[in-house]
Order: structure tokens, then C-alpha cells, then sequence
């Protein structure tokens, strides 16, 4: 038995397509160069089935014959493990930016070092109480005095009212997350169904399978995860872990709506099983118990703790002396917390400067606010003695102290955000290694397939002139 | 497989990097432009620290250069108080000497002793001086003349009147009026009135005593003035140490917040070649391609 006359003819034509088809997916190669998560695709080619020759008697063509190529599928070049890493790192770097952005919130609700913040205001009050005790028979050092009390409460309320402001916002944005998360959860789901019935009529749904992950990304942005594939392409998604852990794509079960809660973000923080995204950050501003505003040793925290001690002190050592009735000094603060402090003395002459007020009166005794500025015996009301309430430092040591860890954080999360821009950088780089379009590569592969596709074009030709001979002038003798 | 590198990823590198020197480079502006080392704590969590400690006791040096500064006005305006007692006192010394002369009439006598009781208001005028609102020499009953009259009695207490110039120091400004005049009963104001007593009597012997006893109340006037000298001088040191003290506190704040210009300039300088440098080889680079060659 022979090979069929047209067989040349059909391997040609096989080289040709085969070509034109490597030609098209170049040509998508090229046009998604700049699409975001866009994969790379080749036609992956192999040799058509080779045609046996059955016949053991035939000796003209031994073995098998090539019958060209063929293009098994369209290959989508990725690698899952750098995908869960590069996720890793989106999920970091959404956490330290998150992070640095609200803590310079933080950082300006202080205003430290400047001349607007609490600690001048501070300077501002313990000199115009020392130009008291220097003239206390005067009224408008007296009355410059009560200015400043007024001044500090209200500092104490401006960066008080500005920190709650800024976990208020995390707040919100946490329940934004929620609906985000949402949104994303829904996109995916009906994305598995899409590439599930692609991958079962034999497709290979790339772009699909590009939208998808690059809707994880983005869900790394927000919430650490961690996701498997199924043999049908359908991914399944988990939120957090261990006991906490929320189930945000299965294409088995039937979800909630919205198929995350704002409790079980807040809860999976509590556990710790929440460690990074953007949710991550907000609930580090946010968290009333590990919080860094108003968890136990959160910024607003320990400005309440300083203002209840310090309020306390000043009256304590305001009723030790007598103001110019030759009564004892009536409280010069009120209020239970930073945002609710008040200075409410009103009047000059309620000022209790005087140490003692031996009769007729003694308006140029200003002994006792001496004795506030240079008191220094740990627990008494003075400005260098120590308070056990504020872990065993003045009132100015500590606010300072408030500051240098307003100052670290910062700073931890600057250089957290610095060394997740490098990562991030790296992993997209080993993904853009394996995934990235290369101009250079496409263009060689179009001028290799351009050649490919003409010479099986020519090969066509000689084909066609070798039947004109069989044909056309084949069996003419005496014609 | 040799590793492959797109031009998405040289693009992405290039604005990463791009990104980071301009980054740098804004900074080292800002730093050249405002000098300023430290804007916020994360710029230097531990150094905001130590600015701010800086900054309180700056401001407490101010207010102790205040006080001080008062507190000189104040010991001027005793001064001259006390200037004006003792120069009453030479004078009716002077006028007591005239009246033990032996040759006046009465009626010259009794001019005299007109005279005296002139001078003692004035000695009177001086002790009751104030500075500002506040009695000089009435200890810390500032708001009542200490001799206010009609008797001679002392209506002021003998507490300290201090100023605190610096932690914990305090310099002690006011001297009672009794320090000066001498205990009640037998004060200066009653040793005129007796001296005017006895020249009216033409009593020798009475104005011999009375005169000793001026002489003797014009020497204590005349230590407490001493005494004033001694303080206000002393305040004289503390204001330039004060000074001093205010100076070294800015120039340390200034290491600590402050940046070294020279060296700011050279780190802008330095920012800015390199941001030049990468602009230059990396549009260069992703200029290329294969397709300039096809």
C-alpha cells in the first residue's frame, strides 16, 4: 500500500495553520504587554501522529512517516508558588502602607516637635506659673496663667478629639472591607463556574484564568488567605486560620451574603490569625484592646492616663494653697479623660499662689506654686517628682515618653513598608521571569513562525509543481 | 533556562528606582530649604525626645530670665526707697544738730521740728514704696501700705518674698519693713516723733539721745541697702549665666533638630547626580529594542 499522492500537500497545509496559529498568539502576547496580570501564552506545537505504513512488504517507505505539526494548546505560562508569594508580599506591603499613612495621621495629631504641641502648651503653663509665683500680687500674670491652663485642656482635647478621628475612620474603612472582600468573593465564584465549564468542553480559558488572579491579588491586598486549585480549575478560598477561619469561595457549598462579617475580621485580629492587608492596619488603629490608640498601651490610652493624673496632682496641689480670699485653692481641672479636660478656674484672684496667709493677707506669697515647680519627692504633686499611676515618671518624662513610641512606631512601619516595596518588587520580578512579555522574545518568535509559515507556503508550491508534472504531463506519450 | 527579563520588568525597576532617589532627593530639599533635621518623632523617634526636653528647659531658662530681669527692677525700686529713708535721716540728723544749738529761740525750734515732721513722712513715703501694685517692705502683705498710719505700728508680717531663678534656686527679694525701721515701739518713726518732743521742750539731753539713736537708725537703713547691693549683684551673675545657659541649651537643641547645611547640600547634590544618572541610562536602555533592528 502507498501514502496518499495529496499527503505532502497536507503537511504542508498542517505547518502553515500551525504557524498562523503560533503567529496569533504572539500577536495577543504583544497587545497585553501592559495589561495588569496579563499572562503570557504560547502555542505549544508537536509533530502530527505519524502515519505507519502497515504493509510488511512494502520496501519504499520503511518505518513511520511525519505527517507535520500541530498545535496541542495554548499554554499559560505561571507558576502557583511564586502567585502565593507575590500575594504574601501585596499582602505586607497593603499593611505597612496602610500603617504609615495613618500613623503620620497620628504623628500630626501631635504636632511634636513644634511650637503647637502639648509639650510647649506644657512649657507655656509651668512658665506662666512660675511668673505667678515670681509676682503673685499681680492680676495679669495671674490671669495669663489661667489662659495657659485653658490652653493645655484644650490641646489635650484637639489631639485627643484627632486620635479618635483617625481609629474612627479605621473603623469605617473596616466595614468598607467588608463589602470589598464581598465584591471580590462573588467575582470569583462566578469566575470558577465560567472556567469550570470551559476546562470541561476541553478549553483552556487563560484570559479567564488571568482575571481570576488578578482578583486575588487584589484579595491579598485586603486580608491574608490561602487558596488550592481543584482539577477543574475551581479555586477554593480561606480567610485566616485555625478556628477563626472564613471560607470565602467554595464552589461546593452554599456561602453567606456577604460571605464575611465585620465580627470575624475583628475576631481572627483578636486570635492573631489576621496578619496582613490593608484590614490588618485598620484594626491596628482601630482595636479597642491591642490597638495602637486605644488598646492598653495605645497612644490615647496613656494621654488619659496623663490627664487624669496630672488633673489630679494640679488640684491636689492647687488646695494646698490660698488664693487671694485667703481660702484654699478650689480645682484648677476637671474632667475624666484627655477629651474631657477642662481648666475651670475663672478668676484671677481664685489663683491660689500663697503658701501660707497669715492675716491681713498675704497677696505677695507665692510660695506654693514655687513649691509645685521645684517639688520633687516621688508621689507629691510637683513637676520633677515621679508618679507611681505613670509607671514611676513625672508628667512631662511622661508624654515624652508617648511620643518616642508615637515616633518608633512610625518609624517601625516606614521601614516595614520599605522592605515589603523590595519584596513585592522581587516577587513580581521572579513572576514577571516566568509570566512577562518579553518584546524582544515575542518579536524573535514572530520573525521565527513568519519564516515557518512561508517555507511551508513554499514547501506547498513545490508539492503543487511535482503534481503538475504527475498531472499535467505524466502519461502524454502519443497524445 | 537563563533568566528572563521583559521590558515590563526593566520599566517597573526603572520607576521603582526612579521613585526612590526622588524620594531621597525631596527630603535632602526639605532639609536644605528649612534646615530642619527632625519635622516629626519617626524622623527620629529618641532625638524628638531629647528636642523636646531641650525645649522645656529653654523655656524655663526664659522665664528665669524673666523673673531675674523682674527681680533687678524690683531691687532698683527698693534701692531708691531706701535712698530716700537714709538721705531723710542725715537730713534730720542735720536739722536735730541745728535745734541742740543753744542759741535758738523757740519759735526757731518749733520751724524745726516742723521740718523733722516733714522729713519723717518722707521716711514714712519711702518705707510704704511700692513697685508695681506690691508694698516693697511689707514682706508678703504686699497689698497694704506697712506704715500706713496714723501710728507708727508695722502692719506687714516678716515672710520671705522669693523669686525662683533657676531649679530649685530662689533668690530672696524683700527685706520687712521692720528689718529697717526696727521693732515697733521703738522704731525709727517713734524716735523722730520723741526727737520732735524733746526739741520742742528744748530738751538737751533728749535730742543728744534722740540724735545718737538717728545716727544708729541710719546705719541699720544703710546695711539693709548693702545687704539689697549684695543680691542684686549676685542677680547681675545669675542673668549672664542665665545667658550663657540659654545659649549652650539652643546650640544643643540645634545638633539634635537642626541639619549640618554643608552637609545637607552635599547629600541634595549627591541625590540629584544620581536621580540624573538613572533618568539617563534608563531611558536610554528602554529606548532599544529589537525593533530597531527588524
Amino acid at each position: 500500500m502507498y501514502k496518499s499522492t495529496f499527503m505532502g500537500l497536507n503537511t504542508a497545509l498542517r505547518g502553515v495553520l500551525a504557524h498562523q496559529n503560533a503567529l496569533d498568539v504572539t500577536g495577543h502576547n504583544i497587545a497585553n504587554i501592559s495589561t495588569d496580570g496579563y499572562t503570557r501564552q504560547r502555542a505549544e506545537m508537536v509533530t502530527a501522529p505519524a502515519w505507519s505504513n502497515s504493509s510488511t512488504l512494502s520496501a519504499t517507505t520503511p518505518g513511520q512517516m511525519g505527517t507535520g505539526v500541530e498545535v496541542l494548546r495554548i499554554e499559560r505560562l505561571r507558576d502557583q508558588f511564586i502567585d502565593a508569594s507575590v500575594r504574601q508580599q501585596f499582602g505586607r506591603q497593603a499593611d505597612s502602607q496602610a500603617m504609615v499613612e495613618q500613623m503620620a495621621q497620628v504623628e500630626a495629631a501631635f504636632g511634636e516637635p513644634g511650637d503647637t504641641g502639648l509639650n510647649a502648651l506644657m512649657n507655656n503653663y509651668f512658665s506662666a506659673m512660675d511668673a505667678v509665683a515670681s509676682n503673685p500680687q499681680s492680676t495679669s500674670a495671674r490671669q495669663a496663667f489661667i489662659a495657659a491652663g485653658n490652653a493645655l485642656a484644650q490641646g489635650f482635647n484637639q489631639v485627643s478629639t484627632d486620635l479618635q478621628a483617625i481609629a474612627a475612620q479605621s473603623d469605617q474603612r473596616l466595614n468598607q472591607t467588608v463589602t470589598d472582600i464581598d465584591g471580590i468573593s462573588q467575582r470569583i465564584t462566578a469566575l470558577n463556574a465560567e472556567i469550570r465549564n470551559a476546562i470541561e468542553h476541553g478549553h483552556q480559558p487563560n484570559d479567564l484564568l488571568d482575571e481570576r488572579d488578578r482578583l486575588m491579588d487584589n484579595l491579598s491586598k485586603l486580608v491574608n488567605f490561602t487558596s488550592t486549585e481543584s482539577a477543574l480549575g475551581e479555586v477554593t478560598i480561606v480567610a485566616f486560620s485555625g478556628g477563626t477561619a472564613v471560607t470565602l469561595v467554595n464552589p461546593a457549598l452554599a456561602l453567606p451574603s456577604p460571605v464575611i462579617t465585620r465580627a470575624q475580621i475583628d475576631a481572627a485580629f483578636a486570635a492573631g490569625t489576621l496578619t496582613s492587608g490593608r484590614a490588618h492596619a485598620d484594626e491596628m488603629m482601630f482595636d479597642p484592646i491591642l490597638g495602637v490608640i486605644n488598646g492598653g498601651g495605645g497612644f490615647a490610652t496613656q494621654l488619659d492616663n496623663l490627664a487624669v493624673e496630672f488633673a489630679g496632682d494640679m488640684n491636689a496641689a492647687h488646695a494646698a494653697g490660698f488664693d487671694l480670699t485667703g481660702a484654699a485653692g478650689a480645682p484648677l481641672f476637671a474632667g475624666g479623660g484627655a477629651a474631657t479636660l477642662a481648666f475651670v478656674l475663672t478668676s484671677p484672684n481664685g489663683v491660689a499662689a500663697a503658701s501660707s496667709w497669715a492675716a491681713p493677707g498675704e497677696p505677695g506669697n507665692g510660695g506654693n506654686f514655687a513649691l509645685i515647680l521645684d517639688d520633687a519627692t516621688p508621689g507629691n504633686p510637683g513637676r520633677l517628682a515621679t508618679q507611681a499611676a505613670l509607671g514611676g515618671v513625672s508628667w512631662e518624662n511622661y508624654y515624652s515618653s508617648i511620643i518616642t513610641s508615637v515616633g518608633s512606631q512610625a518609624e517601625t512601619s516606614m521601614r516595614d513598608m520599605k522592605n515589603a516595596d523590595v519584596l513585592v518588587q522581587m516577587a513580581r520580578g521572579r513572576r514577571d521571569q516566568v509570566s512577562g512579555v518579553s518584546m524582544d522574545e515575542e518579536m524573535s518568535n514572530m520573525l521565527r513562525f513568519q519564516h515557518a509559515y512561508n517555507a511551508s507556503a513554499r514547501v506547498m508550491t513545490a508539492m503543487d509543481e511535482v503534481l503538475d508534472v504527475l498531472i499535467n504531463r505524466m502519461g502524454r506519450v502519443g497524445l | 533556562m537563563a533568566l528572563r527579563i521583559t521590558q515590563n520588568q526593566l520599566a517597573n525597576q526603572f520607576t521603582v528606582d526612579v521613585n526612590n532617589i526622588y524620594t531621597r532627593m525631596a527630603k535632602a530639599q526639605q532639609q536644605v530649604s528649612d534646615g530642619r533635621r527632625i519635622t516629626k518623632p519617626s524622623d527620629d523617634p529618641f532625638g524628638t525626645g531629647q528636642v523636646m526636653g531641650f525645649d522645656t528647659q529653654i523655656a524655663d531658662v526664659r522665664q528665669y530670665q524673666a523673673n531675674v530681669g523682674d527681680s533687678m527692677s524690683f531691687m532698683n525700686a527698693a534701692d531708691a526707697a531706701l535712698d530716700s529713708v537714709t538721705n531723710a535721716l542725715q537730713k534730720i540728723r542735720e536739722k536735730a544738730l541745728q535745734a541742740a544749738n543753744g542759741t535758738n529761740g523757740p519759735a526757731d525750734r518749733a520751724s524745726i521740728a516742723t521740718e523733722i515732721q516733714q522729713l519723717k513722712e518722707i521716711v514714712r513715703d519711702g518705707i510704704n514704696a511700692q513697685h508695681g501694685d506690691a508694698y516693697i517692705f511689707g514682706g508678703t502683705a504686699t497689698n497694704g501700705a506697712p506704715y500706713a498710719g496714723p501710728g507708727n505700728g508695722y502692719a506687714g508680717n516678716g515672710n520671705v518674698m522669693s523669686r525662683r531663678v533657676g531649679q530649685g534656686q530662689s533668690v530672696q527679694l524683700n527685706v520687712p519693713g521692720t528689718a529697717v525701721l526696727g521693732p515697733n515701739g521703738t522704731n525709727t518713726l517713734d524716735i523722730i516723733d520723741q526727737l520732735v518732743v524733746d526739741i520742742n521742750a528744748n530738751n538737751f539731753a533728749g535730742m543728744s539721745a534722740g540724735m545718737a539713736q538717728v545716727v544708729a537708725q541710719t546705719d541699720q537703713a544703710l546695711n539693709v541697702r548693702t545687704q539689697l547691693g549684695a543680691t542684686a549683684s549676685r542677680l547681675e551673675t545669675l542673668q549672664t549665666r542665665l545667658d550663657l545657659t540659654e545659649e549652650r541649651l539652643l546650640g544643643a537643641r540645634s545638633d539634635v533638630a537642626d541639619v549640618d547645611a554643608a552637609e545637607a547640600y552635599m547629600q541634595f547634590q549627591q541625590q540629584q547626580t544620581m536621580y540624573q544618572a538613572a533618568l539617563a541610562a534608563g531611558t536610554r536602555i528602554m529606548q532599544t529594542s529589537i525593533l530597531d533592528f527588524i
